[in-house]
């Protein structure tokens, strides 16, 4: 248990114990309290005063499976919040063999000066100069670095967009394969860490000192048990191993609930074509993998490979906010458009979420036209070209409407809704509102009390507990590292009960299930008091005006949840 | 009364059901409910199946109608 503080205005690296202040907190519940702890609230996101901090989870580097999420931290220069943004591949897993609980990275290089963080077999930690790899993709620069370090090693890189401060820009990371196609892409924090002057930090998986268990035994058999829940789920064992993600764009646009065609329709035309079941027939015809393993220890399989036409390798993974960002929103409704856009996004290192709405905000706007492909591609090539109109389109929606001066903007706090209109899913109202981070998609993503018929996606009642009750949860998974798509077998009562067996079994605590939504809570009250001290206040609890005003076919519905409803989310 | 089936994910077609039957076509009784519908395409409570009918989801004891699009969907989560 330990942290490694990397200074780069003066180029110092500490390695230091975890105090006891943060003691049993990972992820997500160690960067948020961290940052609310020692970052100015007030401070400049791309200033010296912002800290970005990495963080495995609480349960990453043990042999748990689907535990390999990373938390990356930082105040926001996208939405001005706290930000938590998390990301697969294999750098959580590494770091937690190296019994590395969190890379803390502060101060500021100068601006000419970018280097590279190393981190050995040993655990020991290095700042290289990479003064060399300016303005360098991220697949040319992955390649790069894994000839230099060895296939052993796992990156976590930024792209042009993120050198250029740009606060749609990402934070990409190498999966299994060794490609830089997993994204911690939500709130510009590769923003922040260009900022910094740190273009990658390049981790040894070869570790083989994690944090010792407390009762190995029992881990390993709650270990085993918590496989068969993911397993025999039929989620998680069955729909995403064969779809991914993907498989949502059919229910949520027959629910009438996929924000197209910059969300005013809440349909789109020809969906069918970009649908999970048409990807994953492609993609099996091209000899791509559409059940790929993409993430350390994940028994999953929600990733895929998606060929060209030639069958050569175009991207991985297509996901579903992808798809709909980069087609529902924009109106493309090619599969091959769509995934050479996530390929340019990953490479430049965009979050495709925010450069796709930003695209549709400028096409809604009539810059182009809906559904113009090329034009979508052209577009984000400037933005790694740094031209004036990409540099608008890399700052995300809100920069976009504004250059427009167009009204249309499907933001909360400068972050871009997700994949479900908030009209036809009145709980994503809730947490787009409400979130700490802004609007998210996996911060309180109530759509599977939908499908399981719980709720009512279009009325007011229940809407509120629903997104609390997710949020809090949400709060408390990314603490651990364990994937979101994982998560659910934590709903069954063997899933659960062996998840928990194995916390206590790693730390020798006695934790019964309501510490869960405890830490879940805790987390959530560090974060709000941030934005609270950082200046938001309830009326930026909020959706855009259109939301309220412009009902979405095919339902015809607004937005009912009031102001009321907002403050009462957070009621603790 | 006839309805129009689509599944999707990876519940069976309704051909799996009802090979004699036209793609997507199914014949059920009149005050066939959603819950009806589900067990008649193999889908137990456990596996658990979300039912939309002309784009609106429908709870489990709603009776579908004659003629409508039938959209079953096993239960996701988001991502």
């Amino acid at each position: 248990m330990k942290f490694i503080r990397v200074n780069m205005s003066d180029k110092t690296i500490a390695v230091e114990d975890v105090p006891q202040s943060y003691l049993g907190l990972g992820g997500r519940g160690l960067t948020s309290i961290m940052i609310n702890t020692e970052v100015p609230p007030r401070c400049d996101p791309l200033g010296p005063e912002n800290k970005l901090i990495f963080a495995p989870g609480l349960l990453t580097g043990t042999s748990l499976v689907n535990t390999s999420r990373i938390s990356v931290g930082a105040k926001s220069p996208l939405t001005g919040t706290i930000k938590e943004s998390n990301a697969g591949g294999t750098i959580a897993a590494a770091l937690g063999r190296l019994g590395i609980t969190a890379v803390i990275v502060e101060g500021q290089a100068a601006p000419e000066e970018l280097f590279l963080l190393r981190i050995d077999e040993k655990g020991r930690a290095a700042l290289l100069p990479a003064g060399a790899f300016k303005g360098m993709r991220t697949y040319a620069l992955t390649e790069k670095l894994l000839e230099t370090y060895g296939d052993k090693a796992s990156v976590m890189c930024i792209g042009p967009a993120g050198e250029y401060g740009l606060k749609a820009a990402s934070i990409q990371t190498s999966d299994i394969d060794g490609r830089p196609c997993r994204a911690a892409g939500r709130g510009g924090l590769g923003a922040v860490m260009g900022s910094k002057g740190l273009k990658a930090l390049v981790v040894d998986q070869r570790g083989s000192s994690p944090d010792a268990l407390a009762d190995p035994e029992t881990f390993k058999e709650s270990a085993k048990a918590f496989a068969k829940a993911v397993r025999e789920h039929p989620f998680s064992g069955q729909l995403l191993p064969n779809l991914g993600t993907a498989g949502l764009v059919a229910p949520v646009n027959a629910m009438g609930a996929f924000p197209s065609y910059n969300a005013t329709k809440g349909t789109m035309d020809g969906w069918e074509k970009i649908s999970g079941e048409a990807m994953t027939q492609l993609i099996s015809e091209r000899k791509g993998n559409p059940s790929h393993m993409g993430c350390a220890q994940c028994i999953v399989h929600c990733s895929n490979i998606y060929n060209d036409k030639d069958g050569k390798y175009l991207t991985s993974s297509l996901e579903y906010e992808t798809i709909w960002a980069m087609g529902g929103m924009t109106g493309i409704d090619n599969l091959d458009t769509i995934a050479r856009l996530d390929f340019l996004c990953d490479d430049i290192g965009l979050d495709t979420m925010s450069t796709g709405v930003a695209v549709a905000v400028a096409m809604d706007a009539g810059y182009k036209k809906f559904g113009d492909g090329e034009a979508a591609i052209e577009l984000i090539e400037e933005i790694a070209q740094g031209t004036d109109m990409g540099r608008v389109l890399g700052n995300g929606p809100t920069a976009v409407g504004q250059h427009f001066n167009h009204h249309r903007v499907p933001v909360v706090k400068g972050q871009s809704i997700a994949a479900y209109d908030p009209r036809a899913m009145q709980g994503n109202a809730v947490t787009y509102a409400t979130s700490p981070m802004g609007a998210d998609h996996s911060a309180g993503n109530v759509i599977g009390e939908y499908m399981a018929q719980k709720l009512d996606p279009l009325k007011r009642e229940g809407q509120v507990e629903a997104s609390r009750n997710t949020q809090i949860a949400m709060a408390a998974v990314d603490c651990t590292g364990l994937c979101l798509l994982a998560s659910f077998a934590l709903t069954t009562p063997e899933g659960g009960m062996a998840f928990l067996q194995a916390m206590n079994a790693k730390f020798g605590t006695q934790l019964g299930p309501e510490a869960i939504p405890q830490l879940g809570l805790r987390v959530l009250q560090a974060e709000r008091e941030f934005n609270r001290k950082a200046g938001f206040t309830n009326q930026d609890d909020r959706l855009p005006e259109f939301f309220y005003k412009e009902p979405l076919p095919p339902h015809n519905t607004v937005v009912v949840m009031t102001g009321e409803d907002m403050d009462g989310t957070f009621n603790f | 009364m006839k309805v129009t089936v689509k599944t999707y994910g990876t519940l069976k077609p309704p051909s799996a059901a009802d090979p004699t039957l036209p793609a997507n076509e199914m014949e059920m009784p009149e005050g066939t409910r959603v819950a009806d519908l589900l067990t008649r395409l193999g889908i137990t409570p456990g596996q658990g199946g979300t039912v939309v009918m002309n784009g609106r989801l429908l709870p489990r004891e709603e009776e579908l109608i004659d003629g409508a699009l039938i959209q079953v969907f096993p239960v996701m989560h988001g991502g």
